[in-house]
């Protein structure tokens, strides 16, 4: 076996996933001529995909179609997990409250949340859950085109990105900043993003192919190092990403509130958490620890005395995000999302992982 | 021009035949070409190339949908084209780092594969890919079929270009562990 055998494979598979992907390339519309028994016959088949079509509708809207069940990883912000539910929903979890359904998967297209609410699609609106709200608010709709993308700003801005066709082929028809809480166009407008971190203002710019990050005029990154789109935001401080070239080695900025900020290089899959001075990453399917002052590095084993006997696939981790002392996790194939304890040592370091629930969906 | 009509019109040797196909999905298999070569005349003269051996291969074959079929002979004859000029040293773009990253995935092991290996191997893929969330499966078929870069697939999808990487990555792993799983290669 080996890649050019799956390149190859790949050919032939059905072209149906290929058109599925979304990519539309160059296709010209030809609408066929219709006839007249054709039209008749359209008249009948009307009226069965009335009766018909909205049970299909409901199904595709719920991923019936996709054949898929299996669980990302969700969002933790304020100390709530907010996890989707495969063909169910939008999930928030707390120790005390359990998991509660914010929003059925009949509702929404895509969605991410930050600490206003929970932004999610439905065709081409955006919409708000705040937290704590009953009812969500509409940002935004679009009066065109054909798919409806957004994104989170860490600056509380949302990025929306109008889709359409041009030519038969998909492109962006617009892109536009929000503000995340009045929906009106942001007084920003512009590319780059501001952190706060304690009493740190950051920004990052965007520069020939990567971004830089600025504080007080001056840039955080040695002299040809560059930092991509996408961060992870833990409670003392921020994890950007390096630009790498290898996929299983993350060159990796740490910023923290307190300063001595650290450029480090890690072994592993790219799914990362920040707890305190320690980076919690993936490496050979179990969860490890490095300490970024001093480099040491070590595997947060297990403990045996976990509550529940986990097979194979539920003891792999594969993607997890860090909450205070929990860390959750979900393993692609069991769609499970489980939820793990820091264990510390005597000198608060991380040391091990206990397993609190085997899964805590619904 | 339905497909059929272009079909038939390969059959009955018109030279109309091509006219046809260049209106209808000349660019469609331009773009295709573009995505995997980089370069804007041998996209052009892959897209010929498809057209020539459209008109070799019909008949005696009567394919269906034409779309599928002229993209899947695009999609090869730009790979081909691509390993011939990578051997000459003339560069490789997506495509070299894309299959940089399979190997890296399932190994380089020895081609060793019958035609019955294949379509199981196909099958293996779509199942694969089926099982996939809707957003995993876009990225790694724009990835791995039409050789987007990472910029690329971030700029359409509107994600980070570090989702889209950690995206494909975790996908590789999943891809990984089917193909360990379905016996088609042993676990490292």
């Amino acid at each position: 076996m080996n890649g050019k055998q799956i390149m190859e494979a790949l050919n032939d598979i059905d072209y149906a996933l290929v058109e599925d992907a979304g990519q539309g390339l160059g296709a010209t519309v030809r609408k066929p001529r219709r006839r007249r028994w054709v039209a008749g016959v359209a008249v009948a088949a009307a009226c069965l995909c009335l009766v018909g079509g909205g049970t299909i509708h409901t199904l595709g809207r719920l991923g019936y179609f996709t054949e898929s069940c299996s669980a990302d990883i969700g969002t933790a912000v304020d100390g709530v997990y907010y996890f989707e539910a495969p063909r169910d929903g939008i999930y928030a979890y707390t120790e005390a409250t359990g998991a509660q359904k914010l929003i059925s998967a009949y509702w929404y297209d895509r969605w991410e949340v930050n600490g206003y609410g929970v932004y999610y699609t439905r065709g081409m609106t955006l919409y708000v859950l705040p937290h704590g709200a009953e009812r969500a608010t509409q940002l935004y709709t679009a009066a065109d085109g054909k798919r409806l993308d957004f994104g989170l700003c860490a600056d509380g801005r949302v990025r929306v990105t109008v889709v359409g066709r041009v030519d038969g082929v998909y492109k962006a028809l617009r892109r536009a900043y929000l503000d995340g809480v009045s929906g009106e166009l942001a007084s920003d407008a512009s590319e780059d993003t501001v952190f706060r971190l304690g009493d740190r203002t950051l920004r990052r710019v965007a520069a020939d192919g990567g971004c830089t990050l600025v504080e007080d005029g001056r840039s955080l990154l040695p002299d040809g190092v560059t930092v991509g789109y996408g961060e992870v935001i833990g409670e003392e401080g921020i994890l950007f990403y390096v630009s790498s070239d290898s996929s299983d080695s993350w060159t990796m900025l740490a910023v923290f509130a307190s300063g001595e900020d650290r450029l480090f290089t890690i072994d592993g899959s790219p799914s990362f958490g920040l707890w305190g001075r320690y980076v919690l990453y993936i490496r050979q399917d179990g969860l490890w620890c490095m300490d970024v002052d001093t480099g040491e590095a070590w595997e947060l084993t297990p403990h045996a005395g976990a509550a529940t006997e986990l097979s194979d696939a539920d003891t792999r981790f594969y993607e997890f995000v860090v909450s205070g002392d929990t860390v959750y996790a979900c393993a692609p194939w069991s769609g499970k999302q489980s939820r793990w304890r820091l264990e510390l040592d005597e000198a608060g370091r991380p040391t091990a992982l206990s397993l609190l629930d085997d899964n805590i969906l619904p | 021009m339905t497909d059929e009509q272009i079909v038939a019109l390969y059959w009955a040797r018109s030279e109309q035949a091509i006219a046809e196909t260049e209106r209808a999905y000349g660019r469609y298999l331009h773009c295709i070409a573009y995505g995997i070569l980089r370069d804007d005349e041998d996209a052009k003269e892959i897209t010929n190339d498809t057209y020539l051996k459209a008109w070799n291969t019909m008949p005696p074959e009567r394919p269906s949908p034409l779309r599928a079929f002229l993209g899947r002979i695009t999609r090869q004859l730009s790979i081909n084209r691509l390993e011939r000029s990578t051997a000459q040293k003339r560069g490789g773009g997506q495509y070299v780092l894309a299959l940089e990253e399979l190997t890296e995935c399932v190994g380089g092991g020895e081609d060793g594969e019958t035609l019955t290996d294949a379509i199981a191997l196909r099958e293996t893929l779509e199942r694969f890919l089926r099982a996939l969330p809707p957003d995993a499966r876009r990225v790694f078929i724009r990835r791995y079929w039409h050789m987007s870069s990472i910029t690329e697939i971030a700029g359409e999808l509107a994600m980070s270009e570090s989702k889209v990487r950690s995206m494909l990555k975790r996908t590789r792993d999943r891809l990984r562990e089917q193909l360990v799983k379905e016996g088609w290669m042993n676990e490292r």
